[in-house]
């Protein structure tokens, strides 16, 4: 009896289309939701705030702000997408691929600005810096100033 | 919708504890597990039940605070499959449990650090320690 | 008086899936006694919650079985979401109910083929493991990875999944359904196969209730122990669930019982589907555990009742994080089994008690 189960079974598998596929000569294509690697979008919407570096359970990220720097790691990545959903000006993004074949996993990904951005991104910190010193100074003078009239006219009625 | 089951938990004294386990046993309830957490200065062992007829899954955990160098009786005469347990809890940190009905005496789990989950414990008990118990 | 010899099986062995050591005890054929060891795949996962805090030891969680992964991420959120006091919304609830159950299945078709691997047939191991590449893509389809997704997180689901893939999951289901019994009872109704495998291994129902056994392999010796009966989360909605129980208490018990439960994993994924309600799938999680705080859940994976412990300290670094899995359970079940079978029905009697190793030993 069992012979007829068994003998359907293989006569079913020798007949019918194969399951398998002839990789690689035939590749499937990879689906849109697969996880393989991160990339950041652009480094000028980054705002090197270090959330994707602090998220991160595989300690792939490393985030430079005085470096204006993103180093990613693809081989240590374990693709689980926490700093995808993490990151608030939504700059990362999931990409479908894994990382392509190579002998040296230690590989980085790094992103920075140019050096006349880094070097204009400084000009503009330092001119505001001096800017918002100089409105603290005028401020203070200000209150000195105001402080010394009032003595003055303070002084004035008490000697009257 | 229920979201989670409900928990109790009790504080046993270590020198309670077999007969708190007998009680359990007596009605009936089930084993689930023991587990270790190392502390400042203690261990402190956690034992859970289930009730027979629990509908909704109560949990009754049983908390012994452990000081360093004590001794915890084994409760496999009444549950005998807590046997992996008592030997797990002995091997990774070092809790000294007498009585077992199957001692593998430090050979269960193999670790290539002495106790790796509790330190202190690996700095007390020097090695070759803790073979043949003379509590009975 | 017969001679004993001692036979090491293990850690390498054909038939299986994660390394133990058994040292079997034989007079002649027989096996007189079973001495295990574990140790080979720890990877001391529990100490590692002191270096990765809550929200990152999701993922260290999700590794520590490929078969198990959905369960132990599942059981690990909702242990955190009971120590904080957090509310998940119910579209999550149900979400994460049905990936467990295609879990369930995809881990019952893996250990058909190993079994029918073991006998020999290999025929067999590849058809069923066939079926499972369409449970594979219906979880690649939707979360993106095929054994390790990260899906589960503390506060809900984090994908959004649309009901019209959650209807085109239960059309490619019902498909796989009449597939799946042919390939089944072509296994079960085979009478070498009965030969091999009625009347090993038996453990009656009273030694099932002292030894603490869980899941299938308590199941198939009338003992009507399953975690879905508590009712938690979405199995509470569902209109009747009774456990797949048998009374035979043998290896062919326990194959049969764990057929059975891939059809009723398919019918509880289609129910859920009808019943989804909409909403939201994540909750925003913020602060961190309260100092002293102590939750424990108990979980229905494959394989038996599993259980979770967390402890909180103040930090966002949890003080202790517990899992106890349904095998290290069954570690004297298997014991017993063991005794009184000759030494070429360890094998088969190791197979149909599903251990998986690397849950025991994290």
């Amino acid at each position: 009896m069992g012979v007829f189960k068994l003998g359907g079974l293989t006569l079913k598998s020798l007949f019918s289309k194969r399951p398998t596929r002839r990789y690689p000569y035939e590749v499937r294509e990879t689906f849109d939701n697969a996880r393989g690697q991160i990339d950041m979008i652009d480094i000028h919407n980054c705002i090197f705030c270090g959330m994707c570096q602090r998220k991160c359970p595989a300690d792939s990220i490393v985030v430079d702000k005085a470096e204006s720097r993103w180093t990613y790691w693809p081989y240590k990545c374990v693709a689980c997408g926490a700093c995808v959903a993490v990151c608030p000006t939504k700059d990362l993004e999931m990409l479908k691929d894994r990382p392509p074949i190579t002998t040296d996993n230690k590989t980085t990904r790094v992103h920075e600005l140019t050096e006349e951005e880094k070097a204009e991104k400084a000009r503009i910190a330092a001119e505001k810096k001096a800017a918002a010193l100089a409105a603290a100074e005028a401020k203070k003078k200000a209150a000195a100033e105001k402080k010394a009239a009032e003595e003055a006219a303070g002084g004035d009625a008490a000697g009257e | 919708m229920i979201r989670f089951q409900p928990n109790a938990f009790e504080a046993v004294e270590l020198d309670v504890l077999f007969e708190t386990v007998a009680d359990l046993r007596q009605r009936e309830y089930r084993f689930v597990q023991i587990c270790a957490t190392t502390l400042e200065d203690s261990c402190e062992l956690l034992y859970t039940f289930i009730a027979p007829d629990a509908i909704d899954g109560c949990l009754t955990g049983l908390v012994v605070n452990v000081p360093d160098g004590a001794s915890v009786p084994s409760i496999t005469e009444l549950y005998p499959a807590a046997f992996v347990f008592e030997n797990e809890t002995h091997d990774l940190f070092g809790i000294d449990i007498y009585g077992i009905n199957l001692d593998f005496q430090g050979e269960f789990y193999k670790v290539s650090q002495r106790f790796p989950m509790n330190p202190r414990a690996a700095e007390q008990r020097p090695a070759d320690e803790g073979k043949e118990a003379d509590h009975e | 008086m017969s001679k004993r010899t001692v036979v090491p099986f293990g850690p390498q062995h054909p038939v299986l899936p994660e390394p133990v050591h058994l040292d079997l005890v034989l007079e002649d054929e027989t096996v007189v006694n079973a001495i295990p060891r574990i140790g080979y795949v720890h990877r001391g996962l529990e100490k590692l919650v002191e270096k990765r805090d809550y929200t990152q030891f999701v993922y260290v969680t999700e590794r520590i079985c490929g078969i198990c992964s959905f369960g132990h991420s599942l059981g690990y959120s909702e242990c955190v979401e009971k120590l904080m006091g957090i509310e998940i919304t119910d579209r999550a609830a149900y979400l994460r109910v049905i990936f467990h159950e295609l879990s369930r299945m995809h881990s019952h078709l893996l250990w058909l083929g190993l079994l029918a691997d073991g006998f020999g047939f290999e025929a067999l191991f590849m058809h069923a493991w066939r079926l499972r590449e369409t449970v594979l893509d219906i979880f690649e389809e939707v979360t993106g990875g095929r054994v390790i997704f990260s899906a589960c997180d503390v506060g809900g689901f984090r994908q959004e999944v649309s009901n019209e893939t959650l209807a085109g999951i239960v059309a490619k289901l019902e498909r796989l359904r009449d597939e799946y019994r042919t390939i089944a009872k072509t296994l079960l109704e085979d009478s070498s196969v009965k030969s091999r495998m009625v009347g090993v291994g038996h453990i009656s129902t009273d030694k099932a209730l002292e030894l603490s056994m869980v899941g299938p392999f308590a199941r198939a010796s009338n003992v009507a122990t399953d975690e879905r009966l508590n009712g938690i989360g979405a199995y509470g909605d569902l209109a009747a669930f009774e456990p797949v129980l048998s009374d035979g208490g043998d290896c062919y018990a326990r194959c049969d019982v764990r057929v059975r439960e891939v059809l009723q994993s398919i019918d509880i994924i289609s129910e859920l589907v009808d019943k989804i309600p909409d909403g939201e799938v994540m909750v925003p999680v913020k602060g961190n555990p309260e100092d002293g705080a102590q939750a424990m859940t108990t979980l229905e994976q494959p394989r038996g009742q599993a259980f979770y412990y967390s402890k909180g300290n103040g930090t966002k670094n949890l003080a202790r994080m517990r899992v106890r899995t349904p095998t290290s359970q069954n570690i004297a079940g298997m014991v017993a089994a063991l005794s009184n079978v000759e030494l070429a029905d360890v094998p088969m009697v190791i197979l149909t008690i599903d251990p998986c190793i690397s849950c025991t030993e994290r």
